[in-house]
């Protein structure tokens, strides 16, 4: 897939640099999400990646630098984590976080609506108007879950617990989904699946994009990236070390001395 | 791509019954509901100590044997479910018949009505505890709050109880608040000990600022609540009949306790109670789809404790005389076992497990010093045998559409087969 020069930029990386005490976690990292694009970030473990979706969503503070998101290039570390969904950004984690004694439903319907102001008096009253808001939240949050079939709505009124594996990262996704983002952040969307299922993920993946959805994915299956990435970023040491088409970033040298070492790299 | 039928479990489905059967079905659960009462109304009467602790024994064997039987577990749900409205209706008026079984001995009553204010309180750490996860482990603080803010308003100024009242609920609420700041900063067990130590402090003050509570000496003479110069120790007589005073503080707790569970409820299935729920299952991700975590929270604490308020309010103008003892780490750990035991987050649990707890302890009088003993030992069996709680917090079942989602899955046109030959397709 080829890499489109003239697409506008989503989100922007300047400079950025977090450490942990003495460890640079993110080392003056600078790059570009292009709109309308699925990019990938590659990178052996330790390398930054999730420290740098962990740094947009503003869930750490920074050391320096900025990341600008949309047009108007909104420094993302000057809102709080939970204005940043607003903004257009959804993230799915490595670990899941799902909200397990929430149903199915019920754990779309927080993205939904988290970022309307939860009125107490409303709740108690519970006029006309609110009931049928909550009716069209309901039918919207099943027509996201539709996306997977019949998989998850089947199960849409038990816990979110009670899903297996591979539903349960489908309904992570899900939830992204359901919450309108312009850019969509995928840690690991595969880990610990089956080829099968991988496979079913691609296919996921690319419909999320079809549907207008800007995607940045960090992943270390190789044929996952390969097969829907139309952009990739190789990290390490908390930096970007290569950026191009898959065939580009992964013949680059730096890339396998990264994942290698220097004796393979020399070949 | 078939119609899904499994689909069938997940919705709720239209009442077919013919009127036969529904009666049928109703005298059922009617005569169910009246037995168990009864039951209840026997227990509460016993006063012979070998006689309680058998009955006691009975129950929990009754209790772990229901556990045992899922099958009849479910056909009951169901049941209930169904007739849902009218088994409410039966329980409303079970209620409003149990002083009249006891007319003869006022005490009785006076324990339902205790029940009945530990029950609003319990509610209300359920918001904080059950709905939110905030572990508050200092409730006392907010009980105290409102039964010091009214009484002395009644009995300085001279304000009525309908009016001190809400005071009573606000002054707890923004204690709530104080709490929420520094508690906002830690969780779970952390969270605990500020809490813990918020309860201490706070005690230590009832004790030494004498000028607002009038220390140990407590607040006396507080005048009962009154309505057009009716006032609730005087005796309604009906003819010759005349009923125990007990029965107003009854009746004004029940209806308070009732209003709670009615709100509970109402925030529990709203946007807000949601977002709570979100929190207490994981607060990193609420808060990246957006919950405003900070803004939650103090209204968790502030709603939770505003309920502590009014039942503290009710408890002072009910007994008459507050004293620091009433609000020391036994009383805040009270109230969180009645939210655990009950099961946290389950309004009719929190509410069975405050009558539990108000009522056992009394009745086990009779064993004089064993009394905590056994209570404590009866804590730690249920904590082993039942984790969750004795009615854990299962999710509720939202009304859906059959059709509805069987048009959608088929709209979206995906076969549950794994798809086929993908990997070609996607090669670059």
């Amino acid at each position: 897939m080829a890499v489109d020069e003239t697409a506008a930029t989503i989100l922007a990386s300047e400079a950025l640099t977090k450490n942990f005490g003495g460890v640079m976690a993110v080392n003056d990292l600078s790059l570009e999400v292009r709109e309308g694009e699925i990019t990938a970030i590659i990178g052996p473990n330790g390398s930054g990646k999730t420290t740098f979706f962990n740094l947009i969503m503003h869930l750490y503070d920074a050391t320096s630098g900025q990341i600008l998101f949309g047009g108007e290039r909104r420094n993302l570390l000057d809102l709080p984590t939970h204005k940043i969904n607003a903004q257009g950004l959804a993230r799915t984690f490595q670990t899941l976080r799902l909200f397990p004694n929430l149903t199915v439903l019920e754990n779309v319907l927080v993205a939904m609506s988290a970022h309307v102001n939860a009125g107490f008096l409303p709740a108690l009253i519970k006029p006309r108007s609110l009931r049928e808001q909550d009716k069209g939240a309901e039918e919207k949050a099943l027509e996201t879950l539709s996306m997977f079939g019949a998989r998850l709505i089947s199960m849409c009124n038990e816990p979110a617990s009670s899903l297996s594996y591979a539903n349960r990262r489908r309904l992570e996704i899900a939830r992204c989904v359901a919450s309108r983002p312009r850019l969509i952040l995928l840690d690991e969307p595969v880990a610990g699946m089956n080829p099968t299922e991988t496979r079913g993920v691609i296919e996921d993946i690319q419909r999320i994009h079809e549907k207008g959805h800007t995607v940045l994915l960090i992943e270390h299956d190789m044929k996952l990236v390969e097969g829907v990435a139309h952009r990739v970023f190789a990290f390490d040491h908390g930096t970007k070390i290569a950026e191009g088409s898959f065939r580009e970033v992964s013949t680059h040298p730096a890339v396998i001395e990264a994942y290698l070492g220097k004796r393979a790299a020399r070949h | 791509m078939p119609e899904v039928d499994f689909i069938d479990t997940q919705v709720a489905r239209e009442d077919t019954r013919t009127l036969a059967e529904k009666a049928r079905d109703r005298l059922m659960l009617g005569g169910g509901q009246v037995a168990l009462f009864a039951a209840f109304l026997v227990g509460i009467a016993l006063e012979d100590a070998v006689l309680v602790t058998g009955f006691l024994l009975l129950v929990v064997v009754g209790a772990i044997g229901w556990g045992r039987m899922p099958k009849l577990n479910r056909w009951a749900g169901k049941r209930l479910a169904k007739d849902k409205r009218f088994a409410q209706l039966i329980l409303i008026a079970l209620l409003a018949v149990f002083p009249f079984v006891f007319l003869d001995n006022p005490y009785l009553i006076h324990l339902g009505a205790l029940a009945a204010i530990f029950a609003i309180m319990a509610l209300g750490l359920n918001i904080t505890l059950g709905f939110c996860g905030l572990l508050d482990v200092g409730f006392a603080v907010y009980f105290a709050a409102g039964a010091y803010a009214s009484s002395q308003l009644a009995v300085i100024f001279d304000v009525s109880f309908w009016i001190g009242l809400p005071i009573g609920g606000l002054t707890a609420a923004f204690f709530g608040f104080l709490v929420a700041w520094p508690a906002l900063r830690v969780s779970d067990h952390y969270l605990a000990l500020v809490t813990l130590g918020y309860g201490l402090i706070m005690n230590l003050l009832h004790r030494n600022f004498t000028f607002l509570t009038h220390g140990t000496d407590g607040v006396i003479n507080i005048p009962p609540p009154s309505i057009f110069g009716w006032d609730f120790v005087t005796p309604i007589e009906i003819g010759d009949l005349e009923l125990p005073f007990q029965m107003n503080f009854y009746f004004l707790a029940l209806i308070i306790a009732m209003l709670t569970v009615f709100v509970s409820i109402r925030l529990r299935d709203s946007n807000l109670g949601r977002q709570w729920e979100a929190i207490r299952e994981d607060e990193v991700a609420a808060r990246c789809f957006g919950v405003n975590v900070r803004r939650l929270k103090i209204i968790a604490f502030s709603t939770g404790a505003f309920f502590g308020g009014i039942g503290g309010a009710v408890f002072a103008h009910m007994i008459g005389f507050v004293h620091p003892d009433n609000f020391v780490l036994l009383t805040s750990i009270m109230i969180l076992a009645m939210v655990i035991i009950g099961g946290m987050g389950n309004v009719a649990g929190v509410v069975v497990g405050a009558v539990a707890l108000t009522l056992i302890p009394e009745r086990l009088r009779e064993f004089e010093d064993l009394r905590m003993l056994l209570f404590g030992g009866a804590l730690v069996l249920i904590m082993i045998y039942r984790p969750q709680g004795l009615f854990p917090n299962s999710r509720r079942r939202r009304e859906l559409q059959a059709e509805k989602i069987n048009t959608l899955i088929a709209e979206s046109g995906r076969d549950d087969a794994e798809a086929p030959g993908l990997p070609d397709e996607v090669k670059v």
